[in-house]
């Protein structure tokens, strides 16, 4: 009855830990794909230049990574989770993560255009972290041994990506110039008008820029 | 009367029943340690517990990096061919179309 008791009580308690490590990391997987992605909105929204887009990334990424330091080992060795800190630059980056992507699938196409030539998007952009499962992969089960022969794929690369919008540096170099106003603009960002070219003709927003008053100027939807 | 006495100590003997448990005791932990034995061989020949743990951290991997399940996909229009991993993002052109969501 005893033994009895005892076998039944291991295999329980042998079990429940084997469950409680399976559905933790899992948990655990959720947070960290909420650091990332919370850090990746952080980067997305306009700021002062791009520098600032980055920093902003890197403070949110580490005050969340310090919050939850048991899941994160926040930069230090923890026993059961570990993701890495802003300084470790092969595991965390933020902006373009097409090249991160690349060394885990060499398919990665990073024009991603439509067709060969076609329109070139940028859909690569973003933050990218780790996490390294130290709680499975380091989990040795008595009679049965380690769970795993390859512990390097449980550290693997979770990955927010979130289109940056324009800084305010980047919406004054693409208003501003010194010899036009427009210049960047129809070189860089909207197709010139065929009017544009004609001396004869004016568009009516030309008319409309040209007012004594010069409350009209330029615009369009590009994000600015 | 010895000769009556070793006869009565014989039966006695074989009447004595001390001991039964302890054999039966061995006998029993003989088939269970045999039976655990096997059947951990099984799992580990098997790699049961690997395939318990490897099997979703592989698809929370893929799509933690890749935004898919999967391991590969097929594309649609102009790429319907297998793509991988990549090439199944959500993000990816090759995933720009969404008429048949059932071979994403």
């Amino acid at each position: 009855m005893t033994a009895e008791f005892l076998f039944a009580f291991t295999m329980v308690i042998g079990s429940g830990i084997l469950i409680f490590a399976l559905t933790f990391a899992l948990t655990t997987v959720e947070i960290a794909q909420y650091i990332v992605w919370s850090s990746a909105r952080a980067h997305a929204v306009g700021n002062k230049d791009t520098d600032s887009s980055v920093k902003a990334a890197e403070t949110k990424y580490s005050n969340l990574t310090a919050a939850f330091p048991l899941l994160t080992g926040n930069g230090s060795d923890s026993p059961w989770f570990k993701m890495p800190a802003i300084t470790e630059k092969n595991k965390f980056f933020v902006g373009d993560i097409s090249d991160m992507i690349k060394k885990k699938d060499s398919a990665i196409d990073k024009a991603n255009a439509a067709e060969n030539g076609g329109e070139v998007r940028h859909p690569w952009i973003g933050v990218e972290s780790s996490i390294e499962l130290k709680l499975l992969s380091g989990l040795n089960i008595p009679f049965l041994g380690k769970i795993t022969k390859t512990p390097e794929e449980f550290d693997f690369p979770i990955r927010g990506i979130l289109f940056r919008h324009p800084s305010m540096q980047e919406c004054q170099d693409f208003f501003q110039n010194n010899s036009s106003p427009t210049s960047n603009k129809f070189s860089q960002g909207v197709k010139v008008m065929p009017e544009e070219n004609n001396s004869m003709q004016s568009t009516k927003w030309k008319d409309l820029s040209s007012d004594a008053d010069g409350a009209y100027s330029a615009n369009e939807d590009n994000g600015c | 009367m010895n000769a009556y006495r070793g006869k009565r100590k014989s039966k006695l003997s074989l009447r004595n029943e001390r001991g039964q448990f302890a054999i039966e005791a061995v006998l029993l932990m003989a088939l269970l340690i045999g039976t655990f034995m096997f059947v951990t061989g099984i799992v580990k020949k098997q790699n049961m517990i690997g395939r318990l743990f490897e099997k979703p951290v592989k698809s929370i991997r893929n799509m933690t990096g890749f935004g898919t399940f999967r391991e590969s996909c097929e594309g649609l229009g102009a790429n319907k061919k297998k793509q991988n991993l990549s090439q199944c993002h959500p993000n990816s052109i090759s995933r720009a179309l969404s008429s048949d969501p059932s071979k994403l």
